[in-house]
């Protein structure tokens, strides 16, 4: 266990210092927010600097591994203390000063004690979950861990061998097209607890549930109140399949937190905190590191920011510096392209053809799976209702709106273009999965709509619950 | 879509027929949540039009928030009744015992043939045969890092309903392909063996 607890603190720490040095000049982002970002940060940094050892021929050993990440977190240590860096001092959580207020109702008191319980109960259950069960599912077989193993046994990315096994290709279901983060990420696991457990190698996945559903309650609690910020996160925690994507090695959920921080980093540096630029565009370039379908997130997200930028670029809110430093985030992902377009990797998985068809019908399906409430709670239903009572929803909710409206229609026209996924294999497994990746952004934007609303009736009349 | 109250109040089992497909969620209950959803909507927006005198846009938009939290904590409900059932019912499978042993209990018998198929290959590539795709695939992943091939030494037979090994003559057949001079390593019972080629 101390091997495990290592393997996650490594990028817990690195992540913090780099968090740190970036939000050096926002005071107001406090210790507990800073964690939260820390972790899938350092995560991803980490996965980035083994495949590029990897592709130097450097052995995938645990002193090759660890060397590079503990000298930038001594690095990073001088460079704080020579510019004191603040580490940032408050927790900034205010649930427990809440709590002991006297001047708040037993009423609110009881309700906030009792979302915390669910909250805590199902983050426990899900690491106690993780902890009891062996990897079970299909693909973490077939594709993730097969070659997550064979990367660990051979200490390397597998690029000298022959065609077909380059880069672990003929290994069981595995697609070489994909990025190998989730494998390297089970690989540093494996080398800090000395092989490879078939239980503990998953633990980095819901330590990402936990980064996500905290960071996800502390931006929530800054816009709206507690109650109302724990009683989204109870219903966002709830989704059955978001639980069992975090106690398995898939790439979903890291997915999704990604797309879900740079959203988050984007609403911040929008709303003139630009220390959030590069905050989006590594949180971006670790989504294409993440995942294929990355790109078609990160893509619109761009645009966003661009048309952002253009519409400020007078005002001064903004300069041509962020938008630097948005792409200098974005160049993570950058060795991981670079070696994918080099050896015509493609896009997707080796089995999936590109055949064109137009089968409008699926659209219609897609809906019809969303709104039987399978795997996820009500947020899809509610969400374009939400938007169409918000009528003009504000500007920054517009520029968050567009990249995951396009990442959520980019799927729709794969299912009715394409004669793969139109037909009838695994339709409603690459439906809630796909989904899965924007459902935490889906969440967000529901809350942003609640959170506009209420604030906007308050404005109007007097409110029928002003706690709320 | 049929409506039965008593589905409502059933506990569906975590079903995993896929990662992605935990709950079937019964189409009566998928009404409860669209018929909670309505009546919240009517009944505030109804209360806060005629007795606080609200406008009706922003009436409506305060009610949906309140049905959202209304059949979002309905839905809430329903849905960690499943998940607690099924960390529960793990927890007595799998709690207390070292990975090999929840490795055991997952796999089955299967975990003992891949532990005897481990120690005959001696680290070397091995050629399987099976008929059911999922134990194929499985079977590789724990053999690894032995690497199943095309052509190897070593053979693998595990319920191939295309392979036939005479122990008398060693020989083993598959399809049209005969292979004489093969020696039987191990056998778990008549369907799943291992070979080695002469």
């Amino acid at each position: 266990m101390i091997g495990v607890v290592a393997a996650l603190a490594v990028p817990t720490v690195l992540g913090f210092l780099l968090v740190s040095v970036l939000l050096r000049d926002e005071t107001n982002a406090g210790l507990l927010e800073r964690l939260c970002l820390s972790y899938p940060l350092g995560a991803g940094v980490i996965t980035v600097q083994m495949f590029l050892l990897g592709l130097m021929r450097m052995p995938l050993t645990l002193w090759v591994s660890a060397v590079p990440p503990l000298l930038e977190i001594a690095g990073l240590s001088f460079l704080m203390r020579k510019r004191r860096i603040s580490l940032g001092s408050r927790l900034s959580f205010g649930l427990l000063s809440e709590l002991l207020d006297s001047n708040v109702t037993w009423l609110r008191k009881s309700a906030l004690i009792a979302l915390l319980t669910l909250v805590a109960a199902k983050i426990c259950s899900i690491f106690i979950e993780a902890y009891l069960r062996p990897i079970f599912a299909w693909d973490s077989f077939a594709n993730w861990s097969a070659g997550a193993k064979a990367f660990y046994y051979s200490h390397s990315l597998l690029l000298d061998t022959g065609p077909g096994d380059f880069f672990g290709r003929g290994l069981l279901n595995r697609n070489a097209n994909y990025p190998p983060y989730n494998p390297l990420m089970q690989v540093w696991m494996s080398l800090w607890i000395g092989k490879f457990d078939e239980v503990l190698v998953k633990f980095w996945s819901p330590l990402y549930l936990l980064s996500m559903a905290v960071y996800f309650y502390l931006f929530m609690a800054r816009e709206a109140s507690r109650v109302m910020s724990l009683g989204m996160l109870v219903l966002f925690l709830s989704s059955p399949l978001l639980s069992v994507h975090s106690i398995e090695v898939y790439s979903d959920v890291p997915l999704s937190v990604y797309i879900l921080f740079s959203l988050i980093a984007f609403f911040k540096a929008m709303k003139g905190k630009s220390a959030y630029w590069t905050a989006v565009g590594l949180f971006a370039g670790e989504a294409l590191f993440a995942k294929d379908e990355a790109p078609f997130f990160v893509i619109p997200l761009l645009i966003a920011t661009f048309l952002f930028y253009w519409q400020n670029r007078l005002r001064g809110d903004v300069s041509g510096k962020s938008m630097f430093a948005l792409c200098a985030g974005l160049l993570l992902a950058a060795p991981w392209f670079a070696f994918k377009f080099t050896h015509g990797l493609g896009f997707g998985a080796d089995y999936v053809t590109f055949e064109f068809t137009f089968r409008p019908e699926m659209i219609e399906k897609v809906f019809l799976l969303l709104l039987s409430f399978q795997n996820f709670n009500v947020f899809f239903f509610f969400s374009p209702l939400l938007l169409i009572m918000n009528w003009r929803p504000p500007r920054e909710f517009l520029f968050l709106f567009f990249p995951v409206a396009c990442y959520a229609i980019f799927f729709l026209l794969v299912y009715s273009l394409t004669t793969f996924f139109s037909g009838s294999l695994m339709f409603n497994t690459a439906v809630f999965r796909n989904t899965l990746t924007y459902y935490p952004s889906t969440c967000l934007l529901t809350f942003l709509l609640i959170a506009n609303l209420i604030s906007e009736y308050w404005a109007s009349t007097k409110s029928l619950f002003p706690n709320i | 879509m049929e409506f039965s109250i008593w589905d409502i109040f059933k506990t569906q089992p975590m079903h995993g027929g896929t990662i992605n497909g935990w709950i079937m969620i019964p189409g009566s209950f998928v009404i409860l949540i669209y018929a909670a959803a309505a009546i919240a909507i009517g009944l505030t927006a109804g209360y806060l039009v005629f007795k606080k005198k609200s406008r009706l846009m922003p009436a409506l938009g305060k009610a949906s928030v309140v049905a959202f939290f209304c059949t979002g904590f309905l839905y809430l409900v329903y849905s960690e009744r499943t998940w607690y059932g099924w960390f529960i019912e793990d927890s007595g499978i799998y709690s207390g015992h070292t990975t090999e042993e929840k490795t055991r209990m997952f796999l089955g018998p299967l975990f003992d043939f891949i532990a005897s198929a481990k120690k005959a290959i001696h680290g070397e590539d091995y050629t399987l045969y099976c008929s059911d795709t999922a134990t194929y695939l499985m079977t590789q992943y724990y053999l690894l890092p032995e690497r199943n091939r095309g052509e190897a030494d070593y053979i693998i037979v595990l319920y191939d309903g295309n392979s036939y090994y005479d122990a008398g003559t060693k020989t083993f057949m598959r399809g049209d392909r005969r292979m004489n001079n093969v020696d039987l390593l191990y056998r778990y019972d008549f369907g799943a063996y291992i070979l080695k080629k002469g």
